[in-house]
């Protein structure tokens, strides 16, 4: 099953962004996965069929880009796959 | 003559010491009239755990439990917790004889927000995982997560779907106005509890 999870370079940057976000999209908070190497562990999960929403919400949000970013993640062979998506995106 | 126990008006745990008491006893068919629907939730694992069955009747809100000792079975304290099936079509690892104990919303002390953001992820790994616990036991400040936070909620339903038992502390949410609030979860008292700490091989307290 894929999906979607944002990253974060801080716990509190995590617990702030999900506060946020759950007022607009369903979000579960995570343990970041193994195969995504960043300095906090907290993640927050979404559906794919979100993505959009959570881009354009991530870019409008006051936090640093460099403070998070998003991955699509595919499992492939029962081993997860993460792939950075485009986090820099400003909304116009 | 058949023994008939009143425990109208008595409040939790009384209906099922009551009852505990009379089997206790050597008791072998007994009634006992309660007025609320805990107590003959209550009543009804005790006569499971303890090899009695029990059919309930019903008139204006009083419920009497008939109870009898099902024939030369022996008490069975884990009877109808190790016969939990995994209800999951091809789970490869039903639960097993450990279990999960929360006596607080979050893991750990120290700040509130990190603990909650700590117990959401843990059960979100839990879900996650092949090696279940056979029970999930909330009491004190911990029945607030099956009760109020929908994450935790969620994994939780899936746990269940797997076959855990979620046992949440019917007192502990009486305590705090939240049996209404209950999201997934079996209530539970302190006799159940307590056999299931004693059943487990292993007891992990977050």
């Amino acid at each position: 099953m894929d999906f979607g999870v944002i990253t974060f370079a801080s716990t509190h940057a995590a617990i702030r962004t999900q506060k946020h976000l759950e007022r607009h999209l369903r979000v579960t908070m995570m343990p970041t996965l193994r195969e995504i190497s960043q300095g906090c562990g907290i993640s927050l999960r979404f559906a794919l069929s979100e993505l959009e929403n959570v881009r354009r919400r991530m870019a409008a949000y006051d936090l640093d880009p460099k403070m998070f970013a998003i991955y699509r993640i595919r499992m492939v062979q029962g081993k997860y796959q993460a792939e950075q998506v485009d986090a820099d995106r400003r909304e116009e | 003559m058949e023994t008939n126990l009143d425990a109208r008006g008595k409040a939790c745990p009384m209906p099922v010491i009551m009852a505990k008491k009379e089997m206790d006893a050597g008791n072998l068919q007994f009634s006992i009239t309660v007025d609320n629907d805990i107590a003959v939730q209550n009543l009804k694992r005790l006569a499971d755990s303890q090899g009695y069955q029990g059919s309930v009747r019903e008139t204006g809100g009083v419920y009497t439990m008939d109870l009898h000792k099902k024939g030369g079975s022996e008490p069975r304290l884990s009877q109808p917790l190790q016969d939990q099936p995994a209800k999951t079509a091809g789970q490869a690892h039903p639960p097993r004889s450990w279990a999960v104990f929360l006596g607080k919303d979050t893991i750990g002390d120290g700040d509130q927000t990190l603990g909650e953001s700590l117990a959401r992820m843990f059960f979100y790994t839990l879900a996650q995982s092949e090696d279940l616990p056979r029970w999930i036991i909330f009491m004190n400040h911990g029945v607030k997560l099956p009760a109020l936070d929908d994450q935790v909620a969620e994994h939780l339903e899936t746990l269940q779907e797997k076959g855990c038992r979620i046992m949440v502390c019917g007192t502990c949410l009486n305590f705090y106005g939240l049996q209404e609030a209950l999201r997934i979860g079996m209530i539970s008292n302190m006799y159940d509890i307590t056999v299931c700490l004693q059943e487990a091989d292993k007891v992990i307290t977050l």
